[in-house]
């Protein structure tokens, strides 16, 4: 019976160049809803959702060439629609 | 020791707006007030709104090698209005007509930016690579069209494109960029930097007062608006898309729409935003006067290493110094 894979490890072994500041030690420890902000037009709300995860690319610009790969990021925060997460390279509308 | 300018060369032309000749039909008056240039800068009424201007008129001015009349920024609207009667709901003109009337226009007010105004401002040397590439830039029937579509929705940014391009032109040679395949690129890209713009209500774009925070909000969209049209497009490089994406970034990452900075910022957007911050401040704008181009270097200087490169300014600023 073939061994099975854990997301954690597979997600552990991927290749990560973020580096967090110093005082970002409680990163991964905040949950539940964000704070409404000052000039929030949100038609949803975001909640905290602090952990690794993969990011598997592909290339979608024609300017722009992504070889296909996967690499660690952290994710930040959830709404209905959208995601934020941490990653060390500057991604781009519509990839 | 070269003399700092105390004022711009073009300063009595400020106030103007270039119109190509071939956007005017013969016979008709216009209901705007039309100028010529004059040397040295000036500008001498050429037609009054209320009288026609006739084929003999046109011919006479085409025989001089004028191919561009102005109209004072006051008039802009009724000029983007008379655009828009004309090309867009115009059925006077067959489809075929209006192209070879617009690629015309295009071809008039990209010499006036890239050209004309080489003898008495800072592009004297680039003037013969200039005409060559308006001739390159009015074959690209994509570039013609979007650009078209930014003419006959605003006509003022219409013409800060152009005049952006020629910074952008200038400043890249100045930078050591010689290859002339490169430079016609970074001449597109700026041309279309603004492309987002037509996303944007022309009320926004031309209000005279401050903008609201939400209006302010609209318009930072303009940027990833126009990567966004443009992106999936095979013939344009990631250079020109980021002077789309990038020209309102700044080095301390104080900018928009994402709030990079140093090398995040790609060095033809870097170009871009001294080209447009450039053209911005010493032309007039629906909410302020055109400033004098020692106090546009001076605000620039100020801001070099913190919001805009110290090299691209200091080219700026050398470039300033010798003309």
């Amino acid at each position: 019976m073939p061994e099975q894979l854990d997301a954690n490890d597979v997600i552990a072994a991927l290749p990560c160049a973020i580096k967090m500041p110093d005082n970002w030690g409680n990163f991964f420890a905040r949950g539940g809803p964000l704070p409404p902000m000052g000039d929030d037009h949100r038609r949803f709300p975001r909640f905290y959702l602090r952990a690794p995860a993969a990011l598997r690319y592909r290339s979608t610009l024609p300017a722009l060439p992504r070889p296909d790969h996967e690499c660690m990021i952290y994710l930040k925060d959830v709404s209905r629609t959208s995601i934020a997460f941490l990653h060390s390279e500057q991604l781009f509308p519509k990839e | 020791m070269p003399s700092q300018p105390t004022a711009d060369p073009d300063e009595d032309v400020h106030g103007f707006v270039p119109v190509a000749l071939d956007t005017l039909l013969p016979g008709a008056a216009y209901g705007f007030d039309l100028y010529m240039k004059q040397r040295p800068g000036g500008m001498l009424l050429y037609r009054r709104r209320e009288y026609p201007v006739d084929q003999t008129d046109f011919d006479r001015l085409l025989s001089q090698g004028v191919r561009t009349l102005h109209v004072s920024f006051d008039d802009r609207d009724m000029y983007a209005r008379y655009l828009n009667l004309l090309l867009v709901d115009g059925e006077d003109l067959t489809a075929t007509q209006k192209y070879t009337l617009l690629k015309g226009a295009a071809r008039s007010v990209l010499s006036d930016s890239l050209c004309s105004r080489s003898p008495d401002t800072l592009v004297r040397s680039v003037s013969d690579l200039s005409k060559q590439m308006v001739e390159s830039l009015c074959g690209n029937e994509l570039l013609l069209r979007d650009i078209f579509f930014l003419m006959t929705h605003d006509y003022y940014s219409y013409t800060h494109v152009t005049n952006v391009s020629m910074y952008c032109l200038t400043l890249a040679q100045q930078m050591g960029i010689c290859n002339k395949q490169e430079l016609t690129e970074i001449v597109v890209g700026a041309l279309l930097h603004d492309i987002g713009k037509r996303h944007l209500p022309p009320q926004l774009l031309n209000k005279t007062g401050k903008l609201t925070e939400p209006e302010m909000a609209q318009m930072r969209q303009h940027p990833q608006a126009g990567f966004e049209d443009l992106c999936t497009r095979p013939d344009l490089n990631w250079g020109q898309l980021m002077m789309v994406y990038q020209h309102h970034e700044r080095l301390n990452g104080k900018g928009y729409p994402a709030e990079v900075g140093g090398d995040e910022i790609h060095p033809w957007a870097k170009i871009c935003a001294v080209a447009d911050v450039f053209d911005a401040i010493t032309s007039c704008r629906p909410y302020r006067s055109a400033i004098r181009i020692d106090s546009a270097i001076d605000f620039f200087e100020r801001r070099m290493g913190v919001s805009f490169d110290e090299e691209i300014v200091g080219c700026l600023s050398s470039l300033m110094q010798t003309t």
